[in-house]
């Protein structure tokens, strides 16, 4: 056998672990697709729904369009790796996986398949998720904050940095490098986080002309968990 | 080494695990090509790390083990010369039994279509063709071994090796699996290397056998030569006789 054929055999091997890893995830889709699409819906029922109306409008959108996009990486990011991990170690613990072991594969043809796997589950999950959570957060406005410009890196880090920085958006940020982009993506996730968190005993505090009985038991409840934080504010 | 490269050639091969069990001391084996040949020994003697190390399932260093003239640690054609059909049986219980044995022979090379084919011919062979679409934690645990053997044969390996494989299995089955195995061997020419811990079984199917004993090769031959060196009328006093020395 050639070496050509050898790499030809070993193509055809990973193509088909591939395969069985992307069949693997449609057909038990109630472990593999459901439960990040739930976990999602639940994040933008409690965030969105119950604090949405609270904390208003961010970079000009409503709360429950601002987050769905990160909810989306969130649903990829965390699918593609548990996907990977989960049937891996099925395969190993229940012993089939040297069903693949003794096969002609190297260790990075079978990197490569469960990979695609991840990201076969990832996306189906992403794509539910965006079907079912668009139509909730208003048409044309989700499309404007899932467009692909206002989600790339590059984006995030712009809003970040003009959110933070009074003066006109450095335009270098757009041409840092990839790696550089993403870290600042996932600083830039991490304080958006913060400052919504951080509004909301403001608005509490706004709303604090109301008289605590005119509070809704939830709103009492939160505004004592919060009284510490906005104390200086309320006053 | 000779012209035709032996089926598998174990050359000093020492196998310590991560424990400190010494598995495999020096062990020296040669399964001659189109030999059906026997590994007999008590549990724990070393024959399922032997067969691990050939398969891959088990690191052992370089240029210790040949599969066909190629090094099972280096060389990947090595995999595809070889067909195991492990101890214990593990099937992958998402899988249909018709899809196990396909995608099987597509992690090895095989076109689609191809496997497919071979694939229903061999659950023709072992009578699994009624159960082809139901996933193997619904088959019994005949059914179940029948099948690890046929996954063992999907993409036409050249060296068999069998590891107890009727272990558990009913008198019936055994003898018709010793009826396909023998038929396998002679019209196809598929060496087999077969363990087990039935003597009469290695007396019935193997031309050659080997005893293993505390990762080391005790003795090696046709039975009539194992007889004759450890004597005794039958394989099962050579062997009690090669254990006990």
């Amino acid at each position: 056998m050639t070496t050509a054929t050898l790499r030809d055999v070993q193509r055809r091997g990973t193509l088909a672990l591939a395969a069985r890893e992307s069949q693997r995830v449609v057909v038990l889709w109630t472990q593999t697709i459901l439960p990040p699409v739930v976990t999602a819906l639940l994040f933008l029922a409690v965030f969105g729904g119950a604090l949405g109306s609270r904390v208003g409008e961010i970079e000009g959108l409503p709360y429950l369009t601002f987050i769905l996009p990160g909810l989306l990486v969130l649903t990829v990011a965390g699918s593609a790796f548990s996907n990977n991990s989960t049937s891996l170690f099925q395969a190993k613990s229940e012993g089939y996986i040297e069903d693949v072991l003794t096969s002609p594969l190297q260790p990075w043809h079978f990197t490569l398949a469960y990979m695609a796997g991840g990201l076969v589950r990832a996306f189906a999950a992403a794509a539910v998720l965006a079907a079912i959570a668009t139509p909730l957060t208003g048409g044309s406005r989700t499309r404007r904050s899932l467009s692909p410009r206002s989600c790339s890196p590059g984006s995030f880090s712009r809003r970040s940095v003009s959110s933070r920085a009074s003066g006109p958006t450095p335009s270098t940020s757009t041409r840092s490098s990839p790696t550089l982009s993403w870290c600042r993506s996932r600083c830039s996730a991490a304080s958006s986080t913060r400052r919504a968190l951080s509004m909301s005993p403001g608005l509490l505090s706004r709303g604090s002309t109301r008289s605590s009985t005119s509070l809704t038991r939830p709103e009492q409840v939160l505004r004592a968990f919060t009284k510490p934080l906005c104390g200086s504010r309320s006053r | 080494m000779s012209a035709t490269p032996a089926a598998l050639l174990v050359d000093r091969l020492t196998k310590v695990y991560a424990d400190g069990t010494h598995a495999l001391d020096a062990l020296e084996l040669r399964v001659p090509s189109g030999c059906f040949f026997g590994l007999l020994g008590p549990n724990g003697a070393g024959k399922t790390t032997v067969i691990n190390a050939a398969a891959g399932l088990v690191r052992a260093p370089a240029e210790k083990v040949y599969v066909f003239g190629h090094d099972a640690v280096r060389d990947p054609r090595a995999r595809l010369l070889l067909g195991l059909a492990p101890q214990e049986v593990h099937l992958d219980r998402f899988l249909s039994a018709r899809d196990l044995l396909v995608f099987h022979g597509r992690f090895f090379g095989m076109r689609r279509a191809d496997a497919t084919v071979r694939a229903d011919e061999l659950l023709t062979v072992f009578d699994l063709m009624g159960k082809a679409d139901t996933k193997p934690n619904r088959l019994s645990g005949g059914m179940r071994r029948r099948l690890l053997i046929a996954r063992a044969l999907v993409h036409r390996p050249r060296l068999l090796v069998l590891d107890e494989p009727t272990a558990g299995v009913d008198l019936v089955l055994r003898h018709e699996l010793w009826r396909y195995l023998r038929r396998l061997h002679a019209t196809e020419g598929v060496s087999v290397l077969l363990t087990t811990h039935y003597i009469e079984e290695a007396e019935a199917l193997c031309e050659r056998v080997a005893f293993i004993r505390d990762g080391q090769i005790v003795a090696e031959g046709s039975i009539a030569e194992l007889r004759d060196c450890f004597g005794g009328e039958r394989l099962e006093d050579a062997y009690m006789e090669a254990m006990q020395t």
